[in-house]
């Protein structure tokens, strides 16, 4: 049973955006002040993992992810994140390398 | 232009072989004392019938062959064909244009990955090695930073920065080139 998950395209928007608040709607910043930090919190206090369904938008750029899932692993520590967030998709296998390698540094 | 060589000389030396080899039998003593036995031997009989149906089984078995490894070969190139279109296009919206919103950027790039998996899935299917297939990620990545690292939801374009994605989409569709030309080769 998946206590804590954040479905993106249902919860937060179908066009994810940049990525500052001040340069536009739907950005990463944003995304990860409204629901990422605080729903990511809630978990780890449950000893639960939280999981990201990422299918239902276009896509996600780069700075998006960096911003979101790239600053939950600076201030929360990157194994804690590694360790505790799961992503379930279809459609985007390749954004979850992008994010796994290139913004947590996994190998 | 080595090709050319090659595919009129080949036909050339086999001309000049047949020639050398029809003089050298006409020039022999036992040519003229050759002939035909008219008479009809069963085993002689059974041995055409036989080197007939193996020559048939054989010509269907290379034909079939090279038929499928050619339709395996033109499914490849149709998928890395649509990825080089949708380059060009994202290419001609980087040069026309001084901003593009990133939902079109993402889009397109949407477009390209799933063809280009479609040829990876495809390549494993068909057992088909090629090397260069994996040079296709990281260039992928890079084009992806370049077009999708923004602060706001466009992508905005100077002459800065304008030139740094032209080459990078420029280095991918010279990639896919090179893996068309190495597949079509197979």
């Amino acid at each position: 049973m998946e206590k804590f998950k954040i479905k993106i395209a249902e919860e937060f928007s179908t066009k994810p955006g940049g990525r500052q608040i001040k340069y536009g709607p739907f950005s990463g910043e944003a995304f990860y002040k409204e629901l990422l930090e605080k729903r990511f919190d809630d978990a780890i206090k449950t000893n639960e993992k939280l999981y990201i369904y990422l299918d239902g938008t276009g896509s996600y750029g780069s700075s998006f992810l960096d911003e979101s899932f790239g600053q939950l692993a600076r201030e929360k520590g990157r194994d804690l994140v590694i360790n505790n967030i799961v992503f379930v998709t279809e459609t985007f296998d390749w954004i979850v390398d992008y994010i796994k390698k290139e913004v947590w540094g996994e190998k | 232009m080595g090709r050319k060589i090659i595919s009129v000389l080949i036909p050339l030396i086999i001309l000049l072989s047949i020639l050398w080899l029809g003089r050298l039998i006409y020039l022999k003593e036992w040519f003229y004392k050759c002939s035909v036995d008219d008479k009809v031997v069963p085993l002689d009989v059974v041995n055409l019938i036989v080197t007939s149906i193996c020559t048939f089984f054989i010509a269907w078995f290379i034909s079939k062959k090279i038929t499928s490894s050619r339709y395996k070969v033109d499914f490849l190139i149709e998928d890395l064909k649509n990825v080089n279109i949708e380059l060009i296009r994202l290419q001609e919206k980087v040069i026309e244009l001084n901003n593009i919103e990133l939902h079109v950027v993402l889009s397109s790039l949407n477009r390209i990955r799933s063809n280009y998996s479609r040829f990876e899935k495809t390549l494993e299917l068909a057992k088909i090695r090629c090397s260069e297939s994996k040079a296709f990620n990281p260039h992928y990545t890079r084009l992806y930073n370049i077009t999708t690292g923004v602060k706001s939801n466009k992508l905005e374009l100077d002459d800065a920065n304008r030139i740094i994605v032209e080459n990078s989409i420029s280095s991918l569709i010279e990639l896919i080139r090179q893996i068309i030309f190495k597949i079509n080769d197979k």
